[in-house]
């Protein structure tokens, strides 16, 4: 697998550098657009960013079929599903974390005013990470990059559709309440859980839902046809 | 140890409007086989599925003795293998291939690579989009041909290169036959390359085996009968595989020449079949040819 | 009667790449087999003709006149077939006629869609759409529809499967029956010349290599292959080129009945095919090239 892993590394090196060198440049500059920005937004955002890297890579392989090349190459199906796993996480990881690194030291040297605790944030930017890629990674096990666009695509027509029906239909009631009935049931787990509790919840919840994930994904992928 | 390095059982694959259906061959170790039909007929499909790049609706296929699902990433090891269409980065170059997939082989060896590389005319270090299709080809096949492996299965290798090219493409490959007992598949419609170095030909038309012959039947055996309107008749009870008629006359291409010679005698011209002229005879001739 | 084509001279330099003296002549009525390795200059070649290339010296006569003296109403009756993407991929078939019609004078609507169902090809499909093979029988619909005299085709065969290529091959010969018609067929594969092809013309390193009769090259022309004695038994025979490879050395020489009377059994001789010709015509057995 880690054979997997590093092919990919060596041929897509330059895509992920360019990544790499805008993001954390981008990292600073969104530092300086807010004041008093809570450090958990900072890690999420950073983290949203770290996981663009790996699902950027995904439009070259679109681009030059080259899932055809690695499914040649003497590997199963489920090993090329665990080295996209590992790597998506490592360079998701990874560039989260750079960019943080980026913005704290920017911060170190008299830029912005970031606010909070920054071991939370780690937590919510892992967490983040972990949301986004096991939502997405069956998706673009399946379609590709062109699933990953059609999702995005569809969750933004769904913001839409939220947000036309609110001001249509007035249901901002409805919206709000599905909203707060999530903040709320996450609250009350809060609650009973403890702070400690309810982190360590958070990590269990995160890790499960990529298990499942990475089950589904192989599932798909030993039956996708190149 | 067994005594094909490729065995196709029975296989089976559907697709809306095309199936492939109960195809079976073999190619013995050490041999080379074509594969030839026209465009449509199911040869790439055939080679996806030695690859497993798509899945079985039916049937078993078999390399080196191994099942080719069950064993993939041992039975792949031994395999080199080049497509009609390009699955590289265009911004990698020739070494980073070589770096990237080098190490999945056990066989891999960089200096044979980077002397394939040289003999090949490929620059090391210059991206893949710069280079042509015809290099590029070139490309695969010094991958290919890199890690020693076993088979060597190859879809349309030869497309959009120069007849210098294909010409040294095939002494390569004559001489690594010669030496090491290695096998090819070699799927192609240029069939002039496979008349000098196939020893099998498989025919696949619409989805189904047409024959699978040594090249050398079909070239000692077979012919082409010219003759006149009365030539089916002539022919009756010899093996007959396609009858064209046209203004010229009736031609028609039989399984045994010799045959064909003595019944005819000297009212016919019969000349050796090409490749073609089969592919060309079984797809568009009359097959029906009792005597109208 | 004039030639249909007729280059003198004709050299162009461009960057790395050269042409250089490039003469040959197409005698009207016949297919002309036009043949070298991918960059020997085959494409720039058709481009001057066509005029979208300009030569650095020499003449380029069609049908008798200067290619530029009277470019438009020539180039009415030059068909050029290739499969190249062109501008109009997103049109349908069958509204080709339409477009590409207007800029002939001789456009006969009627010819170009009796072409396309005697082609099979699918009127409404884009042509973007099509498979290589019926991109390159549209063209030659589309070239034929405007009374084309001279057609040039660029590698119009590559990528097509035998049978395709065969009927394509056909249909080359029976347009020429007529005696109006004249082919330009670039290639690489050579047993397709071998077919139909009238004459041929070698073009290797910007210049003209070989220009005559295919058939005398098959007849006539021969190859020996057998061990490294053979070079030292050539005195006196026509040799045309030699080469060394893996299994020996194989010699090209113009005459087959003196290569059988000199070697006998002792070599193999046989017939030459272009390819022979092709790879073996001014090769030095060291792999170098006779200039």
């Amino acid at each position: 697998m880690w054979t997997l892993v590093r092919k990919d590394l060596i041929l897509d090196r330059r895509q992920v550098a360019l990544n790499f060198v805008l993001y954390l440049v981008m990292g600073p500059v969104f530092l300086s657009l807010m004041s008093e920005t809570p450090v958990k937004l900072i890690a999420a955002w950073a983290a949203i960013v770290g996981t663009m890297i790996p699902l950027s890579l995904l439009a070259r392989e679109d681009k030059f079929h080259s899932a055809r090349l690695t499914c040649s190459l003497p590997v199963t199906r489920d090993t090329v599903v665990a080295s996209r796993f590992a790597g998506g996480w490592i360079l998701a990881l990874s560039g989260g974390l750079a960019i943080v690194a980026a913005i704290y030291g920017a911060h170190q040297a008299g830029l912005g005013n970031p606010v909070g605790e920054w071991s939370q944030a780690l937590l919510v930017g892992f967490v983040t990470i972990g949301l986004i890629l096991a939502v997405l990674f069956p998706f673009t096990m399946r379609f590709g990059f062109a699933g990953l666009i059609g999702f995005l695509v569809f969750t933004q027509v769904l913001g839409i559709v939220a947000f036309l029906s609110v001001v249509l239909v007035g249901g901002q009631g409805a919206v709000g309440a599905a909203i707060g009935g999530v903040a709320g049931a996450l609250g009350a787990l809060q609650g009973s859980f403890g702070p400690v509790g309810y982190d360590l919840f958070l990590l269990a919840a995160v890790v499960a839902l990529n298990v499942a994930s990475f089950l589904a994904s192989r599932w798909i992928y030993r039956r996708r046809e190149f | 140890m067994s005594e094909n390095a490729l065995e196709i059982r029975g296989l089976c694959k559907g697709y809306p409007g095309f199936a492939l259906k109960d195809v079976s061959f073999a190619i013995p170790r050490g041999y080379v086989m074509g594969l030839i039909g026209p465009n449509g007929a199911g040869k790439t499909t055939i080679v996806k599925l030695i690859m497993n790049l798509v899945s079985r609706g039916a049937g078993e296929v078999e390399i080196f003795g191994l099942d080719s699902l069950e064993h993939e990433a041992e039975v792949k090891s031994r395999i080199g293998f080049v497509y009609d269409e390009a699955c590289f980065p265009l911004d990698a170059t020739p070494r980073d291939l070589g770096r990237a997939i080098g190490p999945f082989y056990p066989g891999w060896s960089n200096e044979r690579y980077r002397g394939l590389l040289g003999e090949f005319d490929l620059p090391e270090s210059g991206k893949l989009k710069k280079l042509s299709h015809g290099m590029q080809m070139k490309l695969a096949l010094a991958l290919a041909l890199s890690h020693d492996a076993d088979l060597i299965l190859m879809d349309e290798p030869t497309a959009g290169l120069d007849l210098g090219f294909r010409r040294e493409l095939l002494d390569h490959l004559s001489a690594i036959l010669q030496d090491e007992g290695k096998s090819v598949l070699f799927s192609t419609h240029v069939t002039s390359d496979l008349e000098r170095i196939a020893d099998f030909v498989t025919f696949i038309n619409d989805g189904e085996l047409v024959f699978t012959l040594p090249k050398d039947e079909l070239r000692d055996e077979w012919g082409i009968v010219k003759g006149n309107g009365s030539l089916p008749e002539q022919l009756a009870g010899l093996p007959i595989r396609g009858v064209r008629r046209g203004p010229y006359g009736v031609e028609a291409l039989v399984a045994d020449a010799a045959a064909a010679r003595e019944r005819c005698g000297k009212d016919v011209v019969v000349d050796r079949a090409t490749l073609d002229d089969v592919m060309v005879f079984m797809t568009r001739g009359e097959n029906d040819v009792d005597a109208r | 009667m004039d030639a249909a084509l007729e280059l003198a001279g004709v050299a162009k330099s461009w960057g790395e790449f050269v042409l250089r003296d490039v003469s040959f002549r197409l005698p009207p009525g016949y297919i002309t087999g036009l043949v070298g390795p991918n960059g020997a200059g085959k494409t720039t070649l058709v481009k001057i003709v066509l005029d979208l290339v300009r030569a650095d010296t020499g003449q380029v006569r069609v049908f008798g006149q200067d290619h530029r003296s009277n470019g438009a109403s020539l180039r009415s009756r030059i068909g050029f077939v290739h499969d190249r993407p062109t501008c109009y991929e997103h049109l349908p078939v069958e509204q080709l006629g339409s477009l590409v019609g207007s800029f002939y004078a001789t456009w006969d609507e009627g010819a170009f869609r009796d072409l396309v169902r005697e082609f099979e090809l699918p009127r409404r499909r884009r042509v973007k759409a099509l498979s290589r093979g019926m991109k390159v029988k549209l063209a030659l619909a589309l070239a034929l529809s405007h009374g084309a005299e001279l057609l040039v085709l660029d590698e119009p065969t590559t990528g097509l499967d035998p049978v395709f290529r065969r009927e394509l091959l056909e249909r080359l010969s029976g347009l020429i029956s007529d005696g109006r018609t004249s082919v330009l067929f670039s290639t690489q594969i050579l047993s397709d010349l071998e077919r139909i092809a009238d004459f041929v013309v070698i073009l290797r390193q910007g210049e003209v290599q070989y220009e005559g009769v295919k058939d005398d090259l098959l007849d006539r022309w021969a190859v020996v292959r057998g061990g490294p004695e053979v070079t030292s038994e050539l005195e006196g025979l026509p040799v045309r080129g030699q080469r060394q490879t893996r299994m020996g050395i194989e010699v090209l020489v113009e005459d087959v009945d003196a290569a059988r009377r000199r070697f006998g059994e002792r070599a193999v001789v046989e017939r030459a095919t272009l390819d022979d010709v092709f790879l073996l015509l001014g090769a030095e057995r060291d792999g170098g090239r006779a200039s």
